[in-house]
């Protein structure tokens, strides 16, 4: 369940220091518009490139199983890991598991199509389990899930959480707490929010926040 | 004395005779030394040679094609140039392997394709045909499975996979590959008519 409100925790401290960043603590559930985030999106287009030590591919389901020190390519998008599940649908679109080994985390990265010139924007994050869907063409990282957004390899926005899917067509983040109860987790989920001018003014984060931070219109219930 | 001497010799030449014909018995009994070929000779060799295989209900499981077949009495083992193994299993797409030469061991059970190997999976419906190429395939015809110990390369539609070994099971459709694996999966259709 989501709470139909955010939260915003301003940290003195933090806010006091060189970034004007806001730390957001949402209960259970928190929706961001990002905005001009596509995703690169020539990389659809993109053969997968695989590396790993052992192949096993079953040439009539169309499944692609690779294990060992996995690196997999799909244009700006790297995604490493112990093994991954790779499967092609009927209508040809790719989806891909890739889990990490036992207390190790899976990662992922991935350049932004430029929205403003000069600027590189990267999408990177790390989680026990990374689900890529071709077809809703979303990334959904499971448990001990992280992601962070990076201008020219400056760390702007970051997310952690239980669960956080990022659809690059609506390029909609949802992040989910734990809602287990799993010892170390209080199911919460983080957010670090960066204010979206670059004019570093006298500009109050509380103000930056509002322009890039809105309450969802529908809040969208995590699947369970 | 003289009524001795008669029935000693008597029995002397008996056992002379009975002596020798014991002998030669046992000379012609003994094995005659066969003149044995020099190692790596061929006893004999066939050329452009086609042989089919049946299953117990009398259809063609594979043909196997080659130029030449010479047979080495030595060890039973086959050669062959320019060889071609065909499987022709009635529910699984057909399977051609083609290669330089060929050993054929074990009456056929096992057939070590050497020399620019290529082994062809037919393509089937939407399905792309599927192929292996190495400088050596084990071929085991009876089991339909193919295996290597050196680096080999698969390809199937835009899509190859290299690796330093690999097993592949014509029947389940399943490859294994091993060391270094090296694939490249090209978009699928639906990626390419939907994208910007």
């Amino acid at each position: 369940m989501c709470a139909p409100f955010l939260r915003l925790g301003r940290q003195p401290k933090r806010a006091a220091s060189e970034s004007q960043q806001v730390r957001v603590l949402v209960p259970s559930c928190l929706l961001i518009l990002a905005t001009a985030a596509f995703a690169e999106a020539a990389d659809r287009d993109k053969p997968i490139q695989v590396e790993a030590n052992a192949g096993n591919f079953n040439d009539l389901k169309q499944i692609g199983v690779f294990t060992g020190d996995v690196r997999v390519t799909k244009g700006t998008l790297r995604v490493t890991g112990a093994r991954l599940d790779l499967r092609r649908d009927p209508e040809g679109y790719e989806h891909a598991v890739v889990i990490a080994s036992p207390g190790q985390l899976a990662t992922f990265r991935q350049r932004r199509d430029p929205s403003k010139p000069g600027i590189e924007e990267i999408v990177e994050g790390s989680a026990e389990r990374i689900e890529y869907d071709g077809k809703a063409e979303s990334v959904k990282l499971v448990s001990r899930a992280a992601l962070r957004r990076l201008e020219n390899a400056e760390q702007r926005d970051e997310l952690r959480g239980s669960v956080i899917t990022y659809d690059s067509r609506t390029t909609v983040y949802n992040v989910e707490g734990d809602k287990s109860g799993a010892a170390g987790s209080d199911g919460r989920v983080r957010a670090i929010i960066a204010p979206r001018n670059n004019s570093g003014s006298e500009a109050t984060p509380a103000k930056d926040e509002g322009a890039s931070l809105k309450p969802a219109p529908s809040v969208e219930v995590p699947k369970k | 004395m003289r009524e001795k001497i008669a029935p000693a010799l008597a029995i002397l030449l008996l056992a002379i005779v009975a002596t020798t014909s014991y002998w030669y018995s046992q000379v012609l009994r003994r094995p005659q030394p066969v003149p044995r070929a020099a190692p790596g000779t061929p006893d004999f060799f066939v050329e452009r040679v086609v042989i089919t295989q049946f299953d117990a209900l009398g259809r063609a499981r594979h043909k196997l094609f080659a130029d030449k077949l010479t047979h080495y009495l030595e060890n039973d083992n086959i050669e062959l140039a320019s060889p071609r193994l065909v499987s022709l299993r009635p529910d699984q797409p057909q399977l051609d392997v083609r290669s330089r030469n060929a050993l054929v061991e074990e009456a056929g059970e096992r057939v070590h394709m050497l020399g620019s190997v290529v082994a062809t999976r037919a393509g089937t419906g939407d399905e792309p045909p599927m192929r292996f190429t190495s400088e050596y395939l084990l071929a085991l015809p009876d089991s339909d499975r193919f295996s290597t110990d050196q680096p080999v390369t698969m390809e199937r539609g835009a899509s190859t996979v290299r690796a330093r070994a690999m097993q592949y099971d014509n029947i389940t459709r399943v490859v294994d590959f091993r060391g270094d694996v090296r694939a490249v999966f090209a978009p699928g259709p639906s990626a390419k008519a939907g994208g910007k």
